[in-house]
């Protein structure tokens, strides 16, 4: 992956970070979203779940007050008193009423508890209702009501009809808590009893009356429809009211897959435990039959206050969810809206970050490229640096510009000390060569003189002038080529040793005239000269620079030979070179010395040559020659008997 | 007949010496110190060779010197020598040569001169116009 800039990568890191947040903000929101969401489905079915239960309290109410009613009836009161026999008027005249109000039982009972009064057939009389507690209230004056388990034997006497309408078969049910029982036989009730009083408040009787639950599904219908004002949420039944006899449901309005009521089935184990067993009620959301459900369980009481049921109000979930995922939806907008704002913000910021950094690198590099007065310069167009939001940022750029002023400055003094430095040797340089050459003019006069004493042209010397001219024409020489020297490395140290080449013969060009030149040294210290210069040894040089060269080395060879020794002078071509050298007899050089021979101002030491000192340049200048040439040059010695310079140069 | 020997020079104990070295071996030297009695006693004179220093009043008037005499049909077939300093040759691009038109000078002899080289040029040069 290419290297992200500066701005990128804190843009990235931003990014990231907002991502993430965001990430969270949503589960966090939507898992809260769906809490409150719940938690109020769940408080609405809490409260529908009262209301329902309001409605059996008002229809047990109303029963009773029908039943006061009907026990004002005089009829009734004077059968009871008087304890006649039952009258067919007073029997159908109250199973009429019992059909007309509604009940499916209405059964009057002496004063004993024993029944008089069936009117649903069979119409069976004589058992005693005791047991039931609601009546046995009654019969000591009250008006009671409430729900109560008929068992079978009972509920037969109250009707045949009635025992077929409370059989519910039990349904498989996974989850429920197994039971020996196959089927439902006894009824649950709703029951009212009021006692039958005297104009004095006596009692002489009870009527009850009551209504059936199992199967009951106009009653829990009309609960629901009170309840829930809609009644579909999306072809799905909304809200649902369900009454269970103890743990199997007995009238519902949820219904089957097939369209039928779902009775018979029984709640899983979990309800049971908790509503039926703890008492509690059950709140949460169960998945009945096809959808999801919030459900709320309570259990029902019979008056002696044992859990005898449970009544059941659910609400479809999905309209929960929908309320849900709507918040929801309606939040995201404003989430990614402010994730896409605070994008914005980061990407101008990190350009904000990074733009001085930017400056810092563009500043860097102009500075690489030698531009010192750029970041100056740049100082200069913004002046604020101060404002910059960054207080490192801020040093970093202040620093740079000291750094840079300081650079700039340095780099300005040592410019400045260079070039008068380089003015300083150059204006020493043009005197020396100056000077040198004036010098050279007037010692070439002395030496002419010195020659004129010396031939006698001037008249004959006697033996102690003529040693004495003889020194005169020694040493003036000596300087002579001193100086001539000097002016080489003049020439050298002002980098105007130029190489004008052209096609040289060698032997004719150069040594010829050299030799020429040196032929009454040679002839001064009786040194033998050997030549050994092929005529085939042409090569592009300067002759002046080569003429310098042989001077300086033949120069040496007899300043440093033997007197009466030997001097040669070899070449042979080697490969894509010329090496030339010059031998002589003599004391030769140490090891030592070798290696500083051709470095400026060296001469040769010791006590044997303190009379041949000379400039100590003549060597150096000849190197430089050599390697403006393309050449090498080198030195070999055994010391005591020979010394040999050898010089290279480049043949066409 | 002695032979006659014309030496220009603005240098006077250079002239001097090489008189004295000239004389000493037979030849009749005549003196000039600057360009223009260089020329003059040229034509009057007649020199069998003329030795000539290039740099005198200004860095070249030793070439306008040659020039001006090989003007005069007298003078054309005299040998010149003419003296320079080699060092000097650092500041000229090209290499010096005896040019017919420009440099019309027999000899190039670099300063200084031994005497002894000077004479021995001088014979040289003497025995080649004989022939």
């Amino acid at each position: 992956m290419a290297k992200l800039s500066f701005r990128w990568k804190i843009f990235w890191y931003f990014t990231l970070v907002i991502v993430i947040i965001g990430t969270l903000v949503i589960l966090v929101c939507g898992f809260q979203i769906f809490q409150i969401v719940f938690e109020e489905a769940k408080n609405r079915v809490a409260a529908d779940l009262r209301v329902a239960h309001s409605f059996f309290d008002k229809k047990l109410e109303k029963m009773e007050a029908t039943l006061s009613l009907i026990a004002e009836n005089q009829l009734v009161i004077e059968y009871l008193r008087k304890n006649q026999q039952l009258s067919p008027v007073i029997k159908s005249s109250l199973e009429r009423k019992r059909v007309d109000l509604g009940f499916d039982i209405l059964t009057l009972c002496d004063k004993e508890g024993k029944v008089v009064l069936r009117t649903h057939p069979p119409y069976y009389t004589g058992d005693s209702c005791l047991p039931n507690p609601l009546i046995s209230k009654a019969l000591k004056g009250k008006s009671v009501s409430g729900i109560v388990i008929v068992p079978p034997q009972k509920l037969r006497m109250e009707g045949e009809d009635l025992v077929q309408q409370a059989y519910i078969p039990f349904k498989p049910t996974p989850r429920a808590k197994p039971r020996p029982e196959k089927a439902e036989t006894s009824g649950m009730f709703l029951i009212a009893a009021v006692p039958v009083l005297l104009a004095d408040g006596k009692v002489i009787g009870a009527l009850y009356g009551g209504n059936l639950l199992n199967k009951n599904y106009h009653f829990v219908d009309y609960v629901r429809d009170m309840v829930f004002k809609e009644k579909e949420y999306k072809g799905k039944p909304f809200g649902t009211v369900t009454l269970f006899q103890w743990d199997v449901r007995i009238a519902t309005n949820v219904k089957e897959k097939d369209g039928s009521r779902a009775i018979g089935t029984r709640v899983s184990r979990e309800v049971y435990e908790r509503v039926l067993e703890e008492g509690k009620i059950w709140l949460e959301r169960a998945f009945v039959v096809n959808n999801w459900y919030i459900s709320a369980y309570e259990p029902i009481y019979d008056p002696a206050n044992k859990i005898i049921g449970m009544l059941y109000v659910g609400v479809l979930e999905d309209k929960y969810v929908d309320i849900r995922n709507k918040i929801f939806l309606s939040f995201l907008p404003i989430i990614f809206g402010g994730i896409a704002a605070v994008l914005i913000i980061s990407y101008l910021l990190s350009g904000g970050l990074s733009k001085p950094i930017k400056r810092l690198v563009t500043a860097t590099n102009r500075i690489a490229r030698g531009e010192m007065q750029y970041i100056l310069e740049r100082e200069k167009k913004y002046p604020k640096i101060h404002k910059l939001p960054y207080s490192e940022i801020q040093e970093l750029i202040r620093n740079f510009n000291q750094m840079a002023a300081a650079l700039y400055k340095r780099e300005t003094e040592l410019k400045k000390a260079n070039d008068d430095l380089r003015q300083i040797n150059r204006n020493y340089m043009e005197i020396l060569g100056f000077v040198t050459h004036e010098i050279k003019n007037r010692l070439g006069i002395i030496l002419g003189s010195a020659y004129n004493l010396n031939q006698g042209i001037v008249g004959k010397l006697n033996e102690g002038q003529e040693k004495m001219v003889n020194i005169l024409l020694r040493n003036t020489e000596r300087l002579s080529e001193m100086i001539k020297n000097y002016l080489d490395l003049s020439r050298i140290e002002k980098g105007e040793l130029k190489v004008n080449k052209q096609e040289v013969d060698f032997k004719k060009d150069i040594l010829e005239p050299v030799l020429d030149e040196f032929k009454g040294q040679f002839e001064a210290r009786g040194i033998l000269l050997e030549v050994d210069i092929p005529d085939s040894l042409k090569i592009t040089a300067d002759p002046d620079l080569l003429k310098i060269v042989m001077e300086n080395l033949l120069s040496n060879a007899i300043k440093y030979g033997r007197e009466k020794g030997a001097v040669k002078i070899e070449a042979q071509k080697e490969k894509d070179k010329w090496r030339v050298s010059v031998w002589n007899e003599g004391e030769g050089i140490s090891k030592d010395e070798i290696d500083k021979l051709f470095t400026k101002f060296t001469r040769l030491g010791g006590e044997k040559f303190r009379k041949e000192q000379g400039s100590g340049l003549g060597l150096f200048v000849t190197k430089e020659i050599v390697q403006k040439h393309g050449g090498e040059i080198c030195a070999e010695s055994e010391e005591g008997k020979w010394a040999k310079f050898i010089f290279t140069l480049p043949s066409n | 007949m002695r032979e006659k020997v014309l030496i220009v020079d603005d240098e006077v104990d250079f002239v001097e010496i090489n008189k004295a070295a000239l004389e000493n071996k037979g030849y009749q030297v005549i003196s000039a110190y600057n360009g223009e009695e260089g020329v003059k006693k040229a034509l009057e004179e007649k020199p069998d060779i003329v030795i000539l220093d290039v740099m005198m009043t200004t860095k070249t008037e030793g070439f306008d010197v040659a020039r001006e005499l090989r003007k005069h049909k007298e003078m054309q077939d005299t040998p010149i020598i003419m003296l320079t300093a080699i060092r000097e040759r650092m500041d000229i691009k090209w290499k010096i040569q005896p040019d017919k038109e420009w440099l019309p000078v027999t000899e190039f002899l670099e300063k200084p001169v031994p005497p002894d080289k000077l004479i021995e040029k001088v014979e040289e040069m003497l025995k080649k116009k004989k022939k």
